[in-house]
This record gives structure tokens, sequence and C-alpha cells, in this order.
């Protein structure tokens, strides 16, 4: 979902610039003591998610998807952690491989590295509340990576609207068809990984573990 | 023998190489979701204006564009390769802030140490 260069006009381009800009600003500050230990899982988490993207699985009629790993990784280290990974993933492609534009980034930061990590996060959260076992965990690790793959697209659509590349309508629409069927295998993937890394002991807060999460920055808690 | 987070990270690292290698030739050549609705809609005719192009030759500037690195495109090993690169790049970033943050620490104790 990498929007191009040439695909944004400059008042969104902008917009999405300063917005991300304030995100990951912020995002800093909240992982301002962080550790070497946190900073390693985020260096590997930041590298899985550059390979995963990397391996494109076959969809309907001609097309691939590929998982983001937003939510993914804001699940395993928190939101602003999430933020920071997809940024520096983000920032390598646009760089040395042209994938998703330069003057483009702040868009694709605020889609795939911003919304994709806090609605993923705050999905799971919403859902754990409702009831905290160990089925509900793995339904709530498919929603997150379903939804934030999905609003991410439609994120993109909006953006590809306002900024009259194309019409608004069928943009998305069309995003939101092929990104239903992406964001089906985002979620499978998250919730795999999700269940592989419990497997091993991994401090990503299954219930039955009751380990403590491995979350850094303290995310706003939801009201209630 | 229980395993301390460089070497589970050492092994993390070695294993993403591995099944990189293994899987990039069987990733999908087909075009992702945005490309396709880009596709579709130029084809209707719902295209954008000239004057909003921004950007479009800063495109050309990245080194290995498509992920295709020192090998040719129908080479599995140009794509590999590419994989190999960006990994050791988000790696060294990362390696980068540990540094920082170990350097910041130092100072800190170097101050507390002074009072």
């Amino acid at each position: 979902m990498h929007i191009p260069d040439g695909f944004l006009s400059l008042p969104i381009a902008l917009i999405t610039w300063i917005l991300a800009l304030i995100v990951i600003g912020y995002s800093l500050w909240q992982l301002r003591e962080i550790d070497e230990r946190q900073l390693s899982y985020m260096g590997v988490l930041g590298a899985v998610i550059f390979a995963a993207q990397m391996l494109n699985f076959p969809i309907a009629s001609g097309t691939s998807g590929h998982l983001a790993g937003g939510a993914l990784a804001a699940l395993i280290v928190g939101p602003f952690a999430s933020v920071i990974i997809l940024t520096v993933v983000l920032l390598i492609q646009a760089f040395m491989f042209a994938d998703g534009g330069v003057t483009v980034l702040g868009a694709n930061v605020l889609n795939m590295g911003i919304i994709g990590a806090f609605v993923g996060y705050y999905a799971k959260e919403i859902l754990m509340t409702i009831r905290e076992d160990d089925i509900m965990f793995y339904v709530a690790a498919f929603v997150a990576g379903f939804l934030g793959l999905f609003v991410a697209a439609i994120a993109a659509a909006i953006e590809l609207g306002l900024s009259g590349t194309f019409d608004m309508g069928s943009v998305l629409i069309a995003m939101a068809f092929y990104h239903l069927i992406i964001g089906i295998g985002e979620g499978a993937i998250t919730a795999a990984v999700m269940a592989y890394l419990a497997q091993v002991d991994f401090p990503v807060g299954l219930p039955s573990k009751g380990f403590p999460v491995e979350i850094v920055g303290t995310p706003p808690r939801l009201p209630g | 023998m229980m395993l301390g987070y460089k070497e589970k990270t050492l092994i993390g690292i070695a294993v993403l190489l591995v099944a990189l290698t293994i899987l990039v030739p069987f990733a999908s050549p087909e075009i992702d979701g945005l490309e396709k609705v880009a596709d579709e809609e130029l084809e209707e005719g719902n295209t954008w204006s000239d004057a909003e192009k921004l950007g479009e030759d800063v495109a050309d500037l990245a080194p290995f564009p498509d992920y295709v690195a020192f090998f040719g495109e129908d080479d599995d090993l140009a794509a590999i390769t590419s994989g190999i690169i960006g990994i050791l790049l988000i790696l060294g970033v990362f390696a980068a802030m540990i540094l920082i943050i170990r350097y910041r620490n130092q100072k800190r104790e170097q101050t507390q140490g002074e009072d």
C-alpha cells in the first residue's frame, strides 16, 4: 500500500507530513527511557517487517498483498515503538528501493505506521476488555491485524481522493475491496506470529501465561 | 542454557536471513492492491492533472529501485541481495540508537558521580 511519488497533491502531502512528524516526535519522547534490550527487539522487529513486506502473497485477479506490520509491532512493543519501527522501515524502502515515494513519505508513515499501529493496538485492547482469555487474545490479534491494515488502506484512499488523483468514490470502493482480502492475510499473520511468540514464552500478554507485556512508553488508557 | 537477549537477537537475525533467502523466489510477482487500483483508475481515465504530479522525478534517485540490487531484474539474487541490504540498514539504524542511549547513560552516570 506504499503510495508512490506523484500520487498526492502538495497540500495533502504537506498535511500528512506534518501529522506524521508530530506523532513521530511524540513517540520518540515516549521512548526516551527505552533500554538497549527493548531497542534490540525493535531492530529485529523492523528487520522482520521489512523482509515480510517483500513477500507478496497472491490475492484475487492479478493482485497481491503483503504484511504491513504496524499492528503486529504495536501488539508486541506498543504503538509508539511501532511508529518508530515502521518509520525506519519506510525510510529505507523509499530512499533505497523506491518503494513508496520520498515526497509522500509522511502519508505512508501516517497510514501504515501510525494508523496501522494505533488502530491495531486499541482494537486489541477493546476486545480484551470484553473477555480476557487465550481464545479472545488470538481473535483480538487477528482483528488488530485486519483493522490496522484496512483502516490504513481507507486512509490512503481518502488521501488519493482528496488530492484529486482519482475519483473519491471509486478509489474508496476499490481500495476497500482489495484490502478487505489483504487484511485477512494481515490478520492471520499477526495472530500466527503472536501465537508463536506466546509459545516460546515471549511476553506478549497471553492471559494464561500472565507475563508482563513488553510495551514501551505509556499509551493512553481506554476510558472506563 | 538460558539465552540472553543478545543471543536471541542474533538467532532471530540468522533465521530471518535464511527464511528470506528461501522465500523470496516464491513471492507473488503480481502488483499490490494500491497499484492495482491505480491501474484500474488510469484505464478508466480517472487521472490527475500534471500540476499535481508532486515529485515524480524523485523516484529515480533510489539506488536499487524495485528491490533489484547488483543482479539482473529476473534474477532472484537481486531481490535476496536487496533484502539483505535492507535488513542490515535497518539493524544499523537501531544499532546507532543503542549507541546513543549507551552514550547518554554514561554521561548521566558521570554527572551523578560528580555531584
